[in-house]
């Protein structure tokens, strides 16, 4: 409480993707992450970061990305910058790597927490009406990767959407 | 009931090219292919018996969970093998495993013909690790207990 800089519960070291091009070919950037030993938040988030599907969007110190007890229209992947969680009984800090709705907005549930940036903030945009278009097309094999990865981030009671669903 | 069109030898041919080339990327697999094909091409009694040993094997990482996708999605219709993977794919206590390795989820996201998919399932699979990192950070060490 009280602290200045804020500890990050979850922040991604982008020192250790420097160098790595976004414009390389995917087993191009497979070499690399192999030859840098990264861990799979870098791998992932680089893949992110570089993906040309995503927009971006900056938002100013203070303002809010998503509103606790609402569902989300949007999900945000923090590339820069900081963001604070609070709740009633909590609050916390997220730095870059941290996707903020994703599976919320999957689901169509009320995010838990609001969401503010606590500096500039620079994020990967991803509109949910997109995303649920996108997922609902895609192979069953793959929307049941989505299923269990939404269930091991909201919990096993998680309302999974009929359009996800096997 | 699980579907009888598939005889072993069939599936086990059809499914070992794939599984050879996810297990060339990977880790040392301690348990024999043909031998998780088996058991998920069984009849109930004898998958019922075999899935503690092979929860037990995944959640030790003997076996990854992808291996055990892409067993099911060969000999399983989608609707067939979900209730399989549930009882298999359990969530890993481990803050710092990706449950789904990299390099097998790829082959599965390049084979895909849904375009920008795999941003979204990157993202979602971030959001997963970030998650488990922040509920990791948030329980109280045991150091931090005693102080």
């Amino acid at each position: 409480m009280g602290s200045v800089h804020p500890i990050h519960r979850f922040a991604v070291d982008r020192g250790a993707l420097k160098g790595i091009g976004a414009r390389l070919l995917q087993h191009e950037r497979d070499q690399a992450f192999d030859a840098r030993q990264l861990t799979p938040a870098e791998r992932l988030f680089f893949q992110v970061w570089a993906s040309e599907g995503f927009s971006t969007v900056i938002f100013r110190e203070g303002q809010t990305l998503s509103t606790g007890g609402e569902v989300p229209e949007a999900a945000y992947v923090i590339i820069s910058g900081s963001v604070v969680m609070q709740g009633d009984r909590e609050s916390y800090s997220l730095g870059p790597g941290a996707v903020i709705g994703l599976a919320e907005g999957l689901c169509q549930v009320p995010a838990q927490l609001t969401a503010r940036s606590t500096s500039l903030l620079n994020c990967k945009l991803i509109p949910m009406d997109t995303a649920i278009r996108t997922v609902a097309r895609t192979s069953p094999g793959l929307r049941e990767v989505f299923r269990l990865t939404i269930r091991r981030i909201l919990g096993e009671a998680a309302p999974i959407p009929r359009w996800l669903a096997a | 009931m699980r579907p009888a069109a598939c005889p072993i030898e069939t599936v086990f041919r059809e499914a070992t090219p794939r599984l050879k080339a996810v297990q060339a990327g990977s880790q040392q697999v301690a348990v024999s292919l043909e031998q998780l094909i088996r058991l998920l091409v069984s009849d109930g009694p004898e998958l019922e018996a075999a899935l503690p040993r092979l929860k037990a094997q995944v959640s030790q990482r003997m076996v990854e969970p992808l291996q055990v996708v892409e067993l099911a999605k060969v000999v399983a219709p989608p609707a067939e093998a979900t209730p399989i993977l549930e009882q298999i794919v359990e969530p890993q206590s481990s803050a710092d495993t990706l449950w789904l390795p990299y390099k097998e989820l790829e082959d599965m996201l390049r084979n895909s013909s849904t375009t920008n998919v795999r941003p979204l399932m990157e993202a979602l699979l971030l959001q997963s690790l970030a998650s488990q990192a922040a509920e990791s950070s948030a329980a109280p060490s045991p150091a931090r207990q005693a102080a």
